[in-house]
């Protein structure tokens, strides 16, 4: 009688442990260490001037929060890919003649289970004279995640720029 | 009674022996009798010891004479005690403790009957009645414990822990300027600092962090949005740096 039972409670517990969590999908994509990323970058104007928010910006919530709701209406400028690596950065001229420059700086690879990497990106934006206006914006980003550099006057409104690592 | 000695002459040996109380009070009973009455009556005329003593018996048996018959005509004590147990509703008495019925009329006495102990199908449940000493219920219990924590693990091994993608995410709002907040605009510098604080408040993880940043020689500002209104479910990381933060520099 007994025996059955412990044989029981040792096979119940050897399924738990063989289908728990594993880190070898972890380590494989440790080993698959990215030296580049593809990136997507927006150029959004914004501005009181009540048209709304363009509908060929997509799905962007935030535009309807603090500090974006400071403007009601959001246009999309541009939207672009771009390809970016530690060794070669890549630059992108904004409609107010500056120009961003992405690249990436690292990969952190995740430190837990269910957990993605994260990309080290640095950008900065340069005047057309050569000095900057943004000299460093370095972040840590998850991919898929957009992040904005905002705030530069153009044409009654400001400039925002969305970048977002690709998967 | 007379003894004779061994030239023949015979001696009265008991009439100098006084009277016991057992023989006193057979005296007062009128138990005694023959010879021995005869003696006590003269030890009695004699002594008035003897005398107050069987006055005495005389009393206590005179008393105990009339309690005992006027508690007879009252309490029979045999009937009281089978009153008191037939009256008796306990639980733990037993039927067959029940005080008998008065018989009025005799009753036809019924032949013992004999049934077996085991009956088949209602004696199953008694046949195979666990042992005092049976302790498989309590294994069962643990093994249904432990299957169930084995099981909680197994749940908790395939659960995503890490990033959780929400399917419900907020819709953009990509519709006309009547949709929008009807409270006006704020300030671009009074909006992102009640963003900024409402980000610090969540404990939403952001999906973009701030390692470094320079500004340069103006002011700029991090505000992160709250994760409700991010398409990934995440706080938005916004870096705003106005051109006139500094003075109004193109």
């Amino acid at each position: 009688m007994r025996l059955p039972l412990i044989a029981l409670l040792v096979a119940a517990l050897g399924l738990s442990l063989g289908h728990g969590p594993s880190v070898a999908h972890a380590q494989d994509a440790a080993a698959q260490a990215d030296t580049s990323v593809s990136m997507e970058i927006v150029v959004l104007h914004g501005t009181n001037d009540g048209t709304g928010i363009d509908a060929k910006i997509g799905k962007m919530p935030e535009l309807a929060k603090p500090p974006f709701s400071s403007y009601n209406s959001y246009k999309l400028l541009d939207r672009s890919k771009q390809t970016s690596s530690k060794a070669s950065p890549s630059t992108l001229k904004l409609p107010n003649d500056r120009v961003l420059k992405v690249s990436l700086k690292d990969v952190i690879q995740p430190s837990k289970k269910g957990e993605s990497k994260r990309y080290v990106i640095s950008a900065s934006i340069q005047k057309p004279g050569g000095s900057d206006f943004l000299p460093l914006l370095e972040v840590n980003a998850k991919a898929g995640e957009t992040f904005f550099v905002a705030g530069q006057n153009h044409k009654g409104g400001v400039l925002v720029i969305g970048i977002k690592v690709n998967p | 009674m007379t003894t004779k000695t061994m030239n023949g002459e015979a001696r009265e040996t008991r009439t100098k022996r006084p009277p016991t109380d057992l023989e006193l009070m057979m005296y007062v009973d009128g138990e005694l009798e023959g010879e021995r009455l005869h003696e006590v009556r003269l030890a009695l005329s004699r002594d008035s010891v003897l005398r107050s003593k069987v006055a005495a018996l005389s009393l206590a048996s005179s008393i105990v004479g009339e309690n005992a018959e006027s508690g007879a005509a009252e309490i029979d004590l045999t009937d009281g005690i089978m009153a008191r147990i037939a009256a008796d509703k306990s639980a733990t008495r037993d039927a067959r403790d029940a005080a008998p019925a008065p018989l009025e009329a005799p009753v036809e006495r019924k032949e013992a009957e004999v049934k077996p102990l085991l009956q088949p199908g209602l004696g199953k449940a008694a046949a195979k009645s666990a042992p005092s000493n049976d302790n498989s219920r309590g294994i069962f219990a643990l093994a249904a414990i432990a299957v169930a924590a084995a099981a909680g693990l197994m749940i908790w091994g395939r659960m995503d822990v890490g990033t959780p993608h929400s399917q419900g995410a907020p819709v953009a709002a990509v519709t006309t300027p009547e949709e929008l907040p009807a409270a006006p605009a704020p300030t671009p510098a009074e909006a992102p600092r009640a963003a900024e604080s409402d980000a610090q408040d969540g404990d939403a993880e952001p999906g973009v962090a701030v390692a470094a940043v320079d500004f340069g020689t103006k002011i700029g500002t991090i505000f992160y949005v709250p994760a409700e209104a991010a398409t990934s479910n995440h706080t938005t990381t916004v870096v705003w740096l106005a051109d006139d933060s500094a003075g109004g520099e193109q």
